[in-house]
């Protein structure tokens, strides 16, 4: 009783304990943990594993196989069905005791082996998905992090200019909706800055999900190394068209897909020397309703024939894929082309606004009579213009990101790295 | 009957010599190409298809000399009997050439052909892993093969 009253006690405060755990984490560990601790990514590698073993399943099924009835039901067709019984029985059973002289085993071993294949891929680029995914939440993360600052910033900007416009008020030198209307900016901007932390949190909270962190780890992002904006070029989309297909693992994916349907049109076609009961593996599915009959029937032509077309499928498919990486590299060159030209004026802008602002303050110091709404105005711009160019910032970041998924770069190299850490431990 | 059996062993082996010179003049033939883009900067998709190719061969040559038996046995009889210096200057790139190749491969910090480019020393490693003693004895000494 003692025991359960001094369990009930604690409970509160090892939860409490839980839910306060702060983690401070790099993007090098965003990566690392992402790979090896993702629930999907985790998941996927398992079915990769599973996929794996499947091929060895396959090629000992190849084996003879003991299943005692239907011995017993083919001895008895030899023994008590005369010749054409002994070799009715003696046939029937060559599935099982010989299953290598059934070729369609064979084309499903072959099968099994590209879906593993096909798998590894899928694998591969789910894992880049939440890789990217989690990469740019970490992105996200320091750029609102860096307007939360610079929202707080401004606050203290204005409420500076709040004083000199309420100075000017009193003494008659400025009418009096101004100071409200400078007010109402900070009011907004308290409100800005408490749905940036609600925004913030909410990003922590998923990239915590997204690290297989458990529920209430608070994360604290380190900070990275920005990327010399001056000297970024425009990109060219023809230099990397070709990476971009070429290394997709979701077009490999489809190449596997298409090379597993000529072993099913051969099942089909060797179909009058048996059908293979063996499974084709996770994969296989895609395959799973094609009519593949066990003898040779009138409907194999056709049959043939929705196999071929299943190819085709299969090959529209690819090409599909292969038109969706173009677009998304075309797009995504695109953005950071207009970024790049952007960034220029974001630049020279924000050096206008705040010189502005920077005239304006001197001009109140040497006592001149300076606008008050123009004032307003200036602190108005410039903190437009620095939010835009934080956010210009940070979506360079998110574009070469974006631009080493498609090309398979830096980072993303590490894939084979990842599944194989995994797959070390399971087995 | 001997001569008869004795003279299809040897038209035997003659067709397998055939098929090992056959996969090696279409891989001499890749490697041409890929070394005629050299001088085509910046590459687009032919130039990145062209050396694709060659590393592809290489790579499924290699495989198939390592995985299967009759094409190890194929490679290293017609090893024994030629010359390995002109099988690899045939076959592989020389250090100086796939380093131009990986360079030309490279725009705005990028690696940009197929991934294959960077695996040539596997490719090569897993050609001398198929050889018998005795041939990779001499392609370990021969510069062409390194």
């Amino acid at each position: 009783m003692r025991n359960l009253a001094l369990l009930i006690l604690f409970i509160p405060i090892l939860s409490w304990g839980q839910s306060t755990q702060e983690v401070k984490i790099n993007l090098k560990q965003v990566v690392d943990k992402v790979s090896t601790e993702n629930y999907s990514v985790y998941q996927n590698s398992l079915r990769v594993y599973q996929a794996k073993e499947s091929i060895t399943v396959a090629r000992m099924n190849l084996l003879p196989r003991l299943n005692l009835w239907k011995l017993a039901s083919a001895a008895l067709e030899i023994f008590a069905g005369g010749p054409a019984g002994a070799a009715a029985g003696g046939f029937s059973i060559v599935e099982d005791i010989a299953p290598f002289l059934v070729p369609a085993n064979w084309f499903r071993v072959s099968q099994t082996k590209l879906f593993y294949q096909a798998d590894l891929q899928g694998y591969k680029a789910l894992w880049a998905n939440e890789v990217l995914t989690s990469k740019a939440l970490y992105h996200h993360i320091l750029l609102d992090s860096s307007l939360k600052d610079h929202i707080r910033r401004s606050q203290v900007d204005l409420e500076k200019i709040y004083q000199i416009v309420k100075v000017r008020e009193t003494f008659g030198g400025s009418p009096q909706k101004v100071s409200q209307e400078i007010k109402i900016r900070l009011l907004a901007l308290d409100e800005d800055l408490r749905a940036l932390e609600v925004l913030i949190s909410e990003e922590e909270s998923l990239l915590a999900f997204l690290m297989g962190y458990p529920t209430g780890t608070r994360l604290k992002v380190t900070e990275i190394d920005m990327p010399d904006y001056d000297s970024l070029e425009h990109l060219d989309y023809e230099d990397f068209e070709f990476r971009a297909v070429d290394v997709s693992p979701e077009v490999k994916q489809f190449e596997y897909f298409i090379a597993a349907a000529d072993y099913a049109r051969k099942e089909v076609s060797y179909a009058f020397l048996g059908a293979s009961s063996l499974s084709r593996g996770l994969n296989g599915g895609i395959f799973d309703n094609l009519p593949v009959q066990s003898g040779l029937g009138f409907g194999t032509g056709a049959s043939i024939r929705i196999v071929k077309s299943q190819k085709e499928i299969l090959k529209v498919q690819k090409k599909a894929v292969e038109e969706t990486v173009r677009r998304s590299l075309r797009q995504l060159v695109n953005n950071y082309n207009l970024d790049v030209d952007n960034y220029k004026n974001l630049k020279a802008r924000q050096n206008l606004t705040r010189n502005g602002l920077q005239q304006l303050y001197q001009r109140i110091q040497f006592g001149e009579n300076v606008d008050s709404l123009q004032l307003v105005e200036s602190s108005r711009n410039l903190i437009e213009a620095d939010t835009s160019m934080f956010s210009v910032m940070f979506r360079f970041l998110n574009s070469e990101d974006k631009l080493s998924r498609l090309i398979f770069h830096g980072d993303y190299t590490k894939a084979k790295d990842a599944l194989s850490r995994i797959q070390e431990e399971k087995e | 009957m001997k001569a008869i059996i004795f003279l299809l062993l040897i038209s035997m082996g003659s067709v397998y010599a055939q098929d090992i010179s056959g996969s090696v003049s279409n891989i001499t033939k890749l490697k041409g190409e890929a070394l005629s883009t050299l001088g085509s900067t910046p590459y687009r998709a032919k130039e990145h298809q062209l050396i694709k190719d060659y590393f592809v061969g290489l790579m499924e040559f290699s495989v198939q000399a390592r995985d299967n038996s009759k094409m190890n046995r194929r490679l290293n009889s017609y090893l024994a009997s030629g010359d390995i210096a002109k099988f690899c200057s045939d076959i592989l790139l020389d250090t100086k050439d796939w380093n131009q190749i990986k360079q030309n491969c490279t725009r705005n910090r990028f690696f940009l052909c197929s991934e294959e480019v960077n695996e040539f020393p596997e490719f090569k490693k897993t050609l001398s892993g198929s050889l018998s003693p005795a041939n990779l004895e001499i392609f370990k000494n021969t510069p062409a093969c390194q």
